[in-house]
């Protein structure tokens, strides 16, 4: 009798290592106490799966470079600005007041009541951050210099004459030509 | 732009055209000019507005007139000479803080560029001064 016992208990721990426990053979507040763990595993997601790495010291060697490069470029156009050798900063750069161009036309031509015609605003004109009316550094001596807003018209002559014709121009009327 | 910043063959028009403005008359000069335009110039520049220009002109007399009323009445000082811009030209006068814009004629492109001197709200006129701002009232009378 002892030995048939002692057999059985034998042959349900080797059927259990073959088939695991079952789920009846699971005490409840283990099974409670496996269901309370998850919720902590899912928040504690490492910083690696989402691809948010913290800053290294090589990360922030990286970012003060390119601060460095900005500062150059930056400092650079200006002096190029201030040299002459741009005859003006893009305005894109340093502001978002925009040119006036065709597609984005700042004033059209209108008749003018008893004043012929005239240029009205179509849209509101900033002027924006002010940049110097002349761009030599000689200029910025001087104590009279006036500021500037948007670009509104950048045109070449349709007929230049010399100065000299200026005076003959000037004299004569068209009467008495 | 000088005339010794131009190229030997330019420089060379340039004089002959110098030569020319002895040789013929104001309204000749400007004539010649505006037939060497494209027509859509032609276009823009007999747009414009012309002053002192007498009345009862015969037609032969008015197309010689015509292009130097236009010009005396529109042309600005473009450094060393005098230019027609036809855009720039629609700017009409405010005295003295009204206008608000400025021209300014850039010798090394060779263009006349406008900027606004002040914010100016959708609908108000763009006005400029014909006049060097710096100058005394007195003086600009």
């Amino acid at each position: 009798m002892g030995q048939r016992a002692h057999s059985a208990t034998k042959l349900m721990s080797i059927r259990q290592r073959a088939t695991g426990p079952r789920v009846q053979d699971v005490p409840k507040q283990v099974s409670l106490a496996g269901d309370h763990s998850k919720p902590s595993k899912v928040t504690a997601i490492p910083c690696s799966a989402l691809k948010l790495k913290p800053l290294t010291q090589t990360h922030t060697i990286s970012l003060i470079h390119i601060a460095f490069t900005v500062t150059c470029a930056a400092a650079l156009l200006i002096s190029f600005y201030w040299t002459g050798v741009l005859t003006e900063i893009p305005r894109q750069l340093i502001s978002l007041a925009p040119y006036s161009n065709a597609k984005n036309p700042a004033f059209g031509v209108r008749d003018l009541p008893e004043r012929g015609k005239g240029l009205i605003a179509v849209r509101n004109i900033r002027v924006g951050i002010p940049v110097y009316l002349d761009n030599r550094i000689a200029d910025s001596l001087q104590p009279h210099r006036e500021q500037r807003g948007e670009l509104l018209i950048r045109e070449k002559p349709l007929i230049l004459v010399p100065h000299e014709s200026k005076r003959l121009l000037a004299s004569t009327k068209a009467g008495m030509v | 732009m000088k005339v010794s910043d131009f190229s030997p063959q330019l420089k060379r028009a340039w004089f002959d055209y110098s030569d020319t403005l002895v040789k013929t008359s104001p309204s000749q000069l400007i004539l010649d000019s505006v037939q060497q335009l494209s027509p859509e110039q032609v276009s823009s520049f007999y747009n414009l507005s012309h002053v002192n220009l007498p009345v009862n002109l015969s037609p032969e007399e008015l197309s010689e007139l015509l292009p130097l009323a236009i010009f005396q009445t529109n042309a600005v000082a473009a450094g060393s000479n005098v230019g027609l811009f036809p855009t720039m030209a629609r700017l009409n006068h405010g005295c003295s803080g009204a206008f608000n814009s400025v021209y300014t004629w850039r010798e090394r492109e060779g263009v006349l560029v406008v900027h606004a001197l002040k914010d100016i709200p959708k609908g108000e006129e763009l006005l400029t001064s014909y006049f060097r701002t710096l100058q005394t009232r007195d003086e600009r009378r």
